[in-house]
């Protein structure tokens, strides 16, 4: 899988032939790529494809059995420590002790960062994602997986990282507040963070991201940006004519899906200027293109791995 | 630095009552050793005691069991004591690796700290909680004995005490330094608690087994126990290097092993 880094700059992450196994179970088989600064990148595969273990190990919580990985141009392994001062990582299964309040976790985490925290921004956050202040005082045994969620996001937020990592970031949030995040993620985009984050909700990855990449089995299987995946569905085309007409031949990269003597819907999975010249010669009375949906085209590529 | 201290505060808050617990157990034992020792003093029953008991007890105890100095320092080597405060350092011990089963470790190493730093702050934790707990043991026999004790008995050496709680204390660490040093190998936090504690019983087992049978004593030089000989510091004997040495080397050598192990694995 080629490497690219759109914005030509040190790119915020760079992995390569980064790999992972454990004894004969390869969980991430040597993957390469990058992500630019300041783009939101969706990080996609069904469950055990290799996610989480990727990020981990840009964090350096798990050591790479082969290949390397770099955040703005500082290896992960090597320089750990320098790396991860401009992180800001949000895990998938948030370990809390029950026994701290909100507080006590963000002062904690604040100082463990290094970095200065503004308090002021801790508290426009809160508001945000809807965490009441007195929430803060309550020990997290009184917490529910929401607002565990939310916590979790202040926390990986609160330090302004040059680079967000989150692991299904808005997993147990409801839709206002995925709302919400949505809208900080942009406004963070906006100021030139770079966010990288993995998830289910592929209509969430559409709305968001400016490039995804799908690993599946532990490798990359399709790295692109969000428009280009979803020009891989092909776009349907509503023909409608205005008497019956007979059946013609198409090329290669057209399919027929479905035909009624004046209605025919054709997939074009390339341009769409073959097509205009066919039904030139033929009494067209409407066209109608349908975009693809990206969740159809991921969809694809989930069920080529069930299968 | 910073990040050191910030994690021991955190990891001294959260067991904060687990240890007042202890300690004020600890004050509460030794009440209860000095005031029944002024009762035997009083009454005579450390000669009774004396007549009665047994002649390999009287062997192991060097006699001092039958006295009110020993009686009151018994605590020091009193079985339940060092398991309480034993299993305190395997809780400690093992705090790393609860980390990492948890996922707590997701959170802290996602920030820029070094994996040394958290095994420097249990180590930091493990010596200040023994410090606390053994140091509240001798306040309160000092503080027991000033109080209760009958006016002419004779009290123990204010160096003996001391040097008890010393070997106590750093029998205590090294067995936090083994915790440590074992759970850096393991995955589940219970899992290394239960081999330890499981250690600590069966070499406990072989000190006592080599106090009396010759050809198990040089097996019991592998057993932390083995460098505790309370009675025979009760008895007078101050403090012995090698003890100290041996003790030390325990903990520094575990305490190594688990900076390198956590430094090489996978949280």
């Amino acid at each position: 899988m080629a490497s690219s880094n759109p914005a030509g700059s040190v790119p915020a992450i760079a992995l390569r032939d980064l790999a992972k196994s454990y004894g004969a179970v390869h969980a991430v088989r040597g993957i390469t790529f990058d992500v630019a600064q300041g783009e939101i990148f969706g990080f996609l595969g069904l469950n055990g494809a290799g996610k989480t273990t990727t990020i981990r190990m840009l964090l350096d919580l798990l050591r790479p059995s082969r290949g390397s990985a770099a955040l703005f141009g500082i290896d992960c392994h090597r320089d750990s420590r320098k790396a991860r001062a401009l992180v800001g990582y949000m895990p998938g299964e948030l370990g809390l002790y029950s026994d701290m309040t909100g507080q006590a976790l963000l002062d904690l985490l604040a100082r463990l960062s290094g970095a200065h925290i503004d308090l002021a921004y801790r508290l426009k956050l809160t508001d945000a994602l809807e965490l009441a202040h007195a929430d803060l005082r309550r020990t997290l045994r009184e917490y529910s997986t929401g607002m565990k969620r939310k916590l979790g996001l202040i926390q990986a937020l609160q330090s302004d990282p040059q680079l967000l990592i989150l692991d299904e970031p808005t997993e147990g949030l409801d839709p206002l507040v995925q709302q919400a995040l949505n809208e900080i993620l942009f406004e963070l985009r906006r100021r030139g963070r770079t966010i990288f984050m993995s998830s289910h909700v592929l209509s969430e990855v559409e709305r968001l991201c400016d490039r995804i990449g799908m690993i599946r089995s532990g490798e990359i299987v399709l790295l692109s940006t969000v428009d280009e995946a979803r020009r891989l569905g092909g776009r349907l085309v509503r023909v409608r004519f205005s008497r019956p007409v007979d059946p013609i031949a198409l090329p290669a990269d057209m399919t027929l899906v479905s035909r009624t003597a004046e209605t025919w819907q054709v997939r074009v999975e390339r341009e769409m200027g073959d097509l205009l010249p066919l039904l030139a010669a033929l009494p067209v009375r409407d066209l109608e293109i349908t975009e693809p949906a990206l969740e159809d085209v991921l969809r694809g590529f989930y069920r080529e791995v069930r299968s | 630095m910073n990040g050191l201290l910030a994690l021991v505060g955190h990891s001294l808050r959260r067991r904060r009552g687990l240890l007042v617990g202890l300690s004020l157990m600890l004050v509460v034992f030794q009440c209860f050793m000095v005031l029944t020792a002024r009762n035997y003093e009083r009454t005579g029953g450390f000669r009774v005691m004396a007549a009665l008991m047994p002649q390999f007890m009287s062997q192991l105890t060097n006699m001092m069991a039958a006295t009110f100095t020993g009686f009151v320092l018994f605590g020091y080597s009193h079985p339940i004591v060092q398991l309480f405060l034993v299993a305190l350092t395997i809780s400690i011990g093992t705090e790393p690796v609860g980390e990492i089963e948890t996922k707590f470790v997701d959170l802290l190493m996602a920030r820029p700290v070094r994996r040394t730093t958290v095994v420097a702050r249990t180590v930091v934790v493990l010596v200040t909680s023994t410090v606390i707990a053994v140091g509240t043991l001798l306040a309160a026999t000092f503080v027991w004995l000033w109080l209760l004790a009958p006016p002419h008995a004779r009290l123990p050496e204010p160096r003996v005490v001391v040097s008890l709680a010393v070997n106590l204390a750093l029998l205590v660490v090294a067995w936090g330094g083994i915790a440590l040093g074992l759970a850096s190998f393991a995955k589940r936090r219970a899992t290394a608690a239960t081999a330890c504690g499981f250690l600590a019983f069966a070499t406990f087992v072989l000190d006592y087994a080599g106090k009396f049978w010759k050809a198990v004593e040089p097996a019991s030089r592998i057993s932390p126990f083995h460098y505790f000989d309370s009675f025979a510091m009760i008895g007078g004997r101050t403090l012995a290097i090698g003890d100290v040495a041996a003790l030390t080397a325990m903990f520094a050598v575990s305490a190594a092993i688990a900076g390198a192990v956590y430094a090489w694995r996978d949280l």
